[in-house]
């Protein structure tokens, strides 16, 4: 059923270098010596690093969970991986170096000069100051904490420590448990009562932080009646000599508050990004997750929602395109906890040359509870003869008044669709994108303007060379 | 409820006497009758039995299934003294014999007519799960029905088979093996029943069918044990070009039952329809699992299981639909539609899809959900009472099954069955 055998990908994709030596390096490998090391640099408490190393204990103990995933996880290596490179080094490459097909990229889809040297690496951060200045302040007068995650722990614990590790504990599972020995970058976010942020908060934002780690903690708090839509990433490519990433997002919307949390994931080819994301959703309160994937090797990411107070709501639209040599298994997790709580999943993947996209659901909803409700759509559109899909949801239901339903459809572009644009004289290239476009339009129309444009862009160069 | 268990139930896992060398070979021994090939694969299944270990990892096959229900370690491997036959065939077709239609008792066409079975080892089980008690089946199988029909002969009326369950504290393994050669077409009913209400037993039914350029095969299964009963249901249908198979299981009875359920599209234009019906009452439990494989291009398979479940009764459905790159222009759906009719009462769904050809149509849909209140409210104010009003709505729940049998007589068979099961 799973292949195990190595993909063959481009390799030269992702091959920048930054210069060895490191201001901070806490060199190959996995080892106790590693952790204490990087929560040394970054000053933390004590309680931070125990907490570094309980869970390190715990990634060993750990099984890989290859009963069930691909067993493409066999091919990472930990002990050949670096954990930790702190802020303060610079890359050394220049916009020369740059490939002209990363470059030619960044123009057709829009990316303003400035933020194509960030990320293509050419510059470390995105020097948005002048632009963003304005905003920071604005925030901080609303009372808005929005710092990266070892500040956020240190500067207020008061705030932080109280949620940190609670949504996801380390022990969640492998790769929870390595995140949460090794982290750094990420964000933390408090937003207090009755704050509602008109403005999407973006992880390049933030002035002096390590964004897009490689092992990224985020931790939002959205206090009562609170509102706010986050952003991580972006539609561009981004490149990396790291191949894996496991980040872990921990969201809390307490009663009322509103969280809206946007990822376009599209790192280069040759990365596993295992990721665990979820969300406590408090009474009244609405959580809804939008998670775009198109980049990556494997990509193992199932954003989930605790319902836990009554009335609370959660949302994941989810997108997934997987081209050759990757494997998009993405999906979403519906814990109900409480009465009367409410849960939608509306999932699309687009499977491309060898390209595969699996769909993994859990829905829960345990004997206690009554007037639950959730709805599952997972669509899946396969473009070329050896493409493949997967669909594995899980749901449970007992209780008293609770309704599931869940479907599936899986189908191949449409020939008469095609057939009627061809003959208005599109292209066949032209009229499949058109089709795919369309296939996901009612999603990509959740995103934020810009983002739906770009992302729309970047189907269509996805799309090329798919046909004929 | 077991025999063999002296007081000590925390380690009953521990006594195998199913791996037992001596048990085994009294049990050859007792069959040393049979043609030597078929000892050659008893002793291969039994070998294969003993080799095979638990994976290390949780078993994704066994997800959200109380696998410690469903174990044998408690209950005594089968015997050939004292383990006689109870089954019993009911047939109106005339001229079986002259139309070389092959029908009997497992153990009588092993001895009277061996080389219908000649490639029972090649016959696989289904393998979604409780592959070891499908070895067990293999290895100590003395029971069941083989239903043979050669090319082009059509069996009007259905074959009814009435098996009884074994006696207290015993595993009984029955085989099916039902083969329709070309363009041949047979219906094969079987029941099984408990001889009394307390005996707690297990009844293990393995069954192959396989049906032929285009033969149509159907066969129905009706489980209707007693309260203290285990049931396992481990088929495998095959159809190949342009051949139907057509299969239907009703679920009633046992305290615990393990269906697993492999259909498969082996030529181009098969057809295969897997249908399922499941009532639960008091703390009852149906551990479902399918595999709709698809190998060849033009095939089509459908699957509808249903369960109503009252008290505090418990359904796991797992499908899958596999659709090899080569299986161009097939078409796939599954369907899984749970009623729950008590707060208590569980269904775990978990339909699944793995589709590698790209000109095909699949789908997959699963509810679980509660009586309609609009409709109940409808029936109470026509002054209709409200368990007969549950009944009705029920009995139209579980009748979209039994329509798509196409076949009315059997469904009115199965309607008698479902008879009464709602009183509370």
């Amino acid at each position: 059923m799973i292949q195990p055998t190595q993909i063959d990908i481009d390799r030269d994709k992702g091959n920048f270098r930054y210069e060895t030596d490191y201001q901070y390096d806490a060199g190959v490998g996995l080892r106790e010596e590693v952790v204490q090391y990087i929560s040394e640099v970054k000053g933390e408490d004590e309680w931070v690093r125990d907490y570094r190393l309980k869970a390190l204990k715990t990634f060993y103990r750990k099984p890989m969970p290859t009963h069930w995933a691909t067993k493409d996880l066999e091919n990472i290596h930990f002990d050949k991986i670096r954990y930790y490179l702190a802020k303060g080094q610079k890359p050394s490459r220049t916009w020369e170096d740059v490939p002209d097909d990363v470059k030619e990229t960044f123009e057709r889809l829009g990316i303003p000069e400035q933020e194509r040297k960030f990320l293509a690496g050419v510059e470390a951060q995105f020097d948005s100051e002048a632009a963003y200045s304005r905003m920071k302040v604005e925030l901080e007068k609303e009372g808005v904490i929005f710092v990266g995650s070892s500040d956020g722990l240190k500067d207020h614990p008061e705030i932080f420590r109280k949620w940190f590790g609670k949504v996801i504990p380390a022990s969640d599972n492998k790769f929870s448990a390595l995140n949460s020995a090794v982290f750094s970058g990420g964000s933390f976010i408090y937003v207090p009562p009755g704050v509602k942020l008109a403005q999407p908060l973006q992880a390049y934002f933030r002035i002096n932080a390590e964004n897009f780690g490689q092992f990224e903690r985020t931790l939002i708090i959205a206090d009562e009646g609170a509102e706010l839509t986050y952003m991580e990433g972006c539609t561009a490519p981004k490149f990396e000599t790291a191949t894996l990433h496991s980040a872990v997002v921990e969201l809390v919307a307490m009663r009322g508050a509103k969280i809206q949390y946007i990822t376009v994931q599209n790192w280069s080819n040759n990365v596993f990004n295992l990721v665990t994301k979820r969300a406590m959703a408090h009474e009244e309160s609405e959580v809804r997750w939008i998670d775009c994937n198109i980049g990556s090797r494997l990509t193992m990411k199932y954003p989930g929602v605790i319902l836990k107070g009554r009335k609370a709501r959660g949302e994941v639209l989810s997108i997934a395109l997987a081209n050759d040599g990757q494997h998009q298994d993405t999906g979403a997790k519906m814990v109900h906890a409480a009465d009367e709580t409410t849960s939608n999943i509306i999932a699309k993947s687009i499977s491309i040359g060898k390209g595969r996209s699996s769909y993994r659901g859990l829905v829960q909803i345990p004997g206690h509870l009554s007037n639950c409700r959730n709805n599952t759509e997972c669509d899946a559109l396969l473009i070329n003869a050896n493409s493949r899909t997967d669909t594995y949801p899980a749901i449970t239901v007992r209780g008293n008044g609770n309704a599931v339903q869940h479907e599936a459809s899986v189908s191949k572009l449409n020939a008469e669709q095609i057939f009627y644009m061809r003959q208005r004289g599109l292209t066949e290239a032209e009229a499949v994108s058109l089709s795919v476009n369309g296939f996901v339009n009612d999603l990509i129309r959740e995103f934020p303007m810009e983002y739906s444009v770009e992302l729309k862009r970047l189907i269509d160069m996805e799309m090329e060379g798919s046909v004929g | 409820m077991n025999s063999l268990d002296n007081g000590s139930s925390v380690n009953t896992e521990s006594v195998d006497s199913f791996a037992d060398e001596s048990l085994f070979r009294a049990f050859a021994e007792e069959r040393s009758w049979e043609p030597g090939w078929m000892a050659d694969f008893r002793k291969e299944s039994w070998e294969y039995y003993r080799a095979h270990t638990s994976p290390v990892h949780k078993d994704e096959r066994w997800r959200f299934s109380p696998q410690a229900r469903l174990s044998l370690s408690a209950f005594a491997p089968p015997s050939g003294t004292n383990d006689e036959s109870t089954s019993v065939i009911d047939s109106s077709e005339e001229d079986l014999k002259e139309k070389g239609v092959t029908l009997g008792l497992f153990s009588e066409v092993l001895l009277n007519n061996p080389t219908v079975l000649e490639g029972l080892s090649n016959l696989k089980g289904p393998n979604l799960g409780a592959d070891k008690v499908h070895f067990l089946a293999q290895a100590f199988s003395g029971h069941g029905i083989v239903l043979h029909v050669p090319k082009g002969v059509t069996l009007e009326k259905p074959i009814m088979v009435r098996h009884l369950a074994p006696p207290d504290g015993r595993v009984r393994f029955y085989r099916t093996i039902m083969i329709l050669e070309e363009g041949a077409n047979a219906t094969l009913v079987e029941t099984f029943i408990s001889p009394n209400n307390q005996d707690a037993s297990v009844v293990c039914s393995a069954a192959n069918v396989v049906a032929n350029s285009n033969a149509k095969a159907t066969r129905i299964l009706v489980q209707d044990l007693n309260r203290n009963s285990s049931f396992y249901q481990l088929d495998t249908k095959q159809a190949c070009r342009d051949a139907g198979v057509r299969c239907c299981s009703l679920h009633l009875g046992s305290a615990q039952s393990r269906f697993e359920n492999l259909a498969i599209a082996a030529e181009e234009g098969a057809e295969i329809d897997l249908l399922g019906l499941s009532v639960g009452k008091g703390t009852q439990l149906f551990d479902q699992r399918t595999r709709q494989l698809h190998l060849a291009p033009n095939g089509r398979s459908d699957l509808l299981y249903k369960n109503a479940l009252l008290d505090q009764s418990k359904a796991v459905f797992s499908g899958i639909i596999k659709v090899e790159a080569q299986a161009q222009q097939t078409d796939a759906y599954q369907t899984n539609r749970n009623l729950l009719l008590s707060p208590e009462a569980e269904a775990d769904s978990l339909p699944g899809l793995e589709i590698l050809a790209n000109e095909v149509k699949c789908s997959h849909g699963s509810t679980i959900g509660e009586i309609d209140e609009e409709q109940l409210f409808y029936l109470l104010s026509r002054g209709i009472s409200k368990a007969s009003a549950e009944e009705l709505l029920v009995n139209g729940f579980l009748d979209e099954v039994l329509k798509r049998l196409k076949n009315e007589e059997l469904a009115d068979l199965l309607r008698e069955h479902l008879k009464g099961k709602f009183s509370r």
